[in-house]
């Protein structure tokens, strides 16, 4: 479903040339919960933004559907990514001045409002839906995000270290969460630090100086969540 | 029947402005401060344009004016005029001005001495009727004059006016008010055969000028006629050269509005585009958080001018209706009981303040659509920006 072939990214010019992905060639099918595993400054963050469609790579060309997306164009690509991408990111960027709803459905059509509240419902976060971040905690903002990225129901989810500033029981739900959500037809795909996490996933790569290691999948991959139990 | 649903993206246009009024407040006040300042002065000095255009230009869609050059109009003369198939009467005349105070400084008022037997007829023409009192009798020394006049004068039936009342006045000898008009052209009416007492000029037997009224629909055939008197002999004052000194005279206080307004709007709009880029910085996160999910740079540069123009149209709607209950209290309790006419809901505020939103927008447009065409969204939510 989401293919790299011989993906690269490199930063600056010259002698300041910096190679965040190196030749990276990876395949993607539906259902799979991907974990990329890999220091600070490895470039798993690129390598997410690559797959997604937020960065052009340097050379090599991602697939989503048999489609190139360096052959598509620029509206194209956002279109895709609104449409079929769901993105958590390590920071929350929730809206200040949006309630926890309101920034569930942000840059969505407010059509959205129901499914957006039934999710925060099921994030532990009834009664919330009217609440500004000001007033929710750090673990709750990170539940709101998680809910953002859901509430259109994406084919792919991109989720750059989203456990990294939350305790390990909101980590462990939130990965909970997106192995559930894979588990009914969906891609996840997850840059982490965390090696804790990876029992989570269906197939995990490592990644080290933009170099991807070759994946170890996990065959007995449960296919349920917090909410199918 | 379904009605079809009606979805709006998150967050809506002028939210951010709704939810941070601390933000919203400054901005919007300075448009509708913007707005109710270049309003009012542009309703006044329309007003002032207007009260001038009344007492100078109007008169002459009902009538153009023959005076002589020399001592008087040869009987040849006069007598063409008469027998110009386009002229419906014309009348023996001697004008004379007394002075008002104005909104800025003094303002002439015309009074026009006829022939008693033709006074009603003028009257009527030139679109007035009495009030109260009457129009003076032949050889009288009365005067009936518009209420705006007495107004701005304060005088009333039985006061005097003239030139020996009031030296600023061109009207000769002492008058004697003897009715109100009321109607659109703010004059008076005197008696010729008094008037001719006062005049110094000894024109003998002869008219010094005269009232010529065209007969209906054959106003602009009659001037082209009239036009065609002997230059050197007569001087022929015609809606077409009264619109023409009006417009001579006029320009410049428009061309001034103008200019200040300009100033206005680039000010305003320098500032409102420098506070808007400020704020629009200040949510970078949330438009690469937009950028990130989907939007295009055109959507986001469309939802960040829309938020402009909201807020800059909701300014210019509180500023204009500012500016109609200022112009409504100038005119009911400062202007209008010394005789000067104000219209608030004229159209000129709106004319002359609608260029502060639109400008501001097309500013801000710029500023911001510039800002958000080119920044680097990907940067933002990595947190490397």
């Amino acid at each position: 479903m989401i293919t790299a072939e011989n993906l690269s990214l490199s930063y600056g010019q010259g002698q300041a040339r910096c190679l965040a992905v190196n030749a990276v060639s990876m395949k993607v099918e539906r259902g799979e919960f991907v974990m990329i595993l890999g220091p600070s400054g490895s470039g798993k963050s690129s390598l997410l933004y690559l797959l997604s469609g937020l960065r052009s790579p340097s050379s090599g060309n991602v697939f989503y559907l048999g489609r190139d997306l360096s052959c598509m164009r620029a509206s194209e690509v956002a279109r895709m990514r609104y449409e079929c991408f769901g993105f958590i990111f390590q920071q929350h960027f929730l809206v200040p001045y949006l309630t926890a709803v309101e920034n569930v459905c942000m840059g969505r059509k407010d059509a959205l409002g129901y499914r957006a509240r039934v999710l925060l419902h099921q994030l532990h976060l009834a009664g919330k839906e009217n609440a500004l971040p000001t007033e929710l905690s750090y673990g709750q903002r990170q539940r709101v995000a998680v809910a953002r990225a859901l509430v259109h129901e994406p084919q792919v989810i991109f989720a750059d270290e989203p456990t990294a500033s939350v305790d390990s029981e909101l980590a462990t739900e939130i990965c909970d969460w997106l192995r559930h959500y894979c588990g009914a037809g969906h891609i996840c795909i997850m840059a982490t630090h965390d090696s804790r996490l990876i029992k989570h996933a269906s197939t995990v790569y490592s990644i080290r100086d933009g170099h991807l290691g070759s994946a170890t999948r996990f065959d007995d991959f449960p296919m349920t969540g917090p909410n199918s139990q | 029947m379904r009605l079809p649903v009606v979805c709006m993206i998150i967050p809506f246009p002028g939210l951010f402005y709704w939810r941070n009024r601390a933000k919203a407040v400054p901005l919007f006040l300075l448009v509708a401060s913007s707005v109710l300042v270049v309003g009012t002065v542009a309703t006044l000095t329309g007003s002032v344009l207007m009260s001038v255009y009344r007492a100078n230009v109007k008169p002459y869609e009902t009538y153009s004016l023959v005076v002589s050059k020399q001592a008087g109009i040869p009987r040849d003369i006069a007598n063409q005029v008469v027998a110009c198939e386009y002229v419906e009467q014309m009348v023996p005349v001697l004008d004379s001005k007394v002075k008002i105070k104005g909104l800025f400084g003094t303002e002439a008022r015309t009074i026009l001495a006829v022939p008693e037997d033709s006074a009603d007829f003028c009257v009527a023409r030139i679109g007035l009727r009495v009030k109260k009192g009457r129009l003076p009798y032949a050889g009288e020394d009365g005067i009936a004059i518009h209420e705006e006049i007495a107004t701005a004068k304060g005088i009333s039936i039985g006061d005097l006016v003239g030139r020996e009342v009031n030296p600023d006045d061109y009207l000769w000898g002492i008058f004697q008010v003897t009715g109100i008009l009321k109607g659109d052209v703010p004059c008076g009416i005197a008696s010729l055969k008094y008037f001719e007492t006062q005049w110094a000029l000894d024109t003998g037997e002869l008219d010094f000028a005269y009232l010529v009224f065209p007969r209906e629909g054959y106003r602009d055939q009659m001037n082209s006629y009239l036009a065609m008197l002997p230059g050197n002999q007569v001087l022929l004052r015609s809606l077409e050269t009264a619109e023409r000194q009006f417009r001579s005279e006029s320009q410049n206080m428009d061309l001034l509005l103008w200019l200040v307004n300009f100033l206005v709007v680039a000010i305003i709009s320098c500032a409102m585009g420098l506070l808007n880029t400020v704020h629009l910085l200040g949510r970078m996160k949330e438009y690469g958080l937009l950028a990130a999910i989907g939007l295009t740079p055109a959507q986001l540069v469309r939802r960040a001018f829309e938020e402009v123009l909201i807020l800059a149209l909701a300014g210019f709607v509180l500023g204009i209706v500012a500016a109609k209950g200022v112009l409504v209290c100038i005119a009911e309790w400062i202007l209008g009981p010394r005789g000067i006419q104000v219209s608030p809901m004229g159209l000129r505020a709106f004319v002359f303040s609608l260029p502060i939103p639109v400008m501001l927008s097309v500013f801000s447009f710029a500023t911001i659509g510039r800002h958000l065409l080119r920044f680097d969204f990907v940067s933002i939510m990595e947190g490397r920006d």
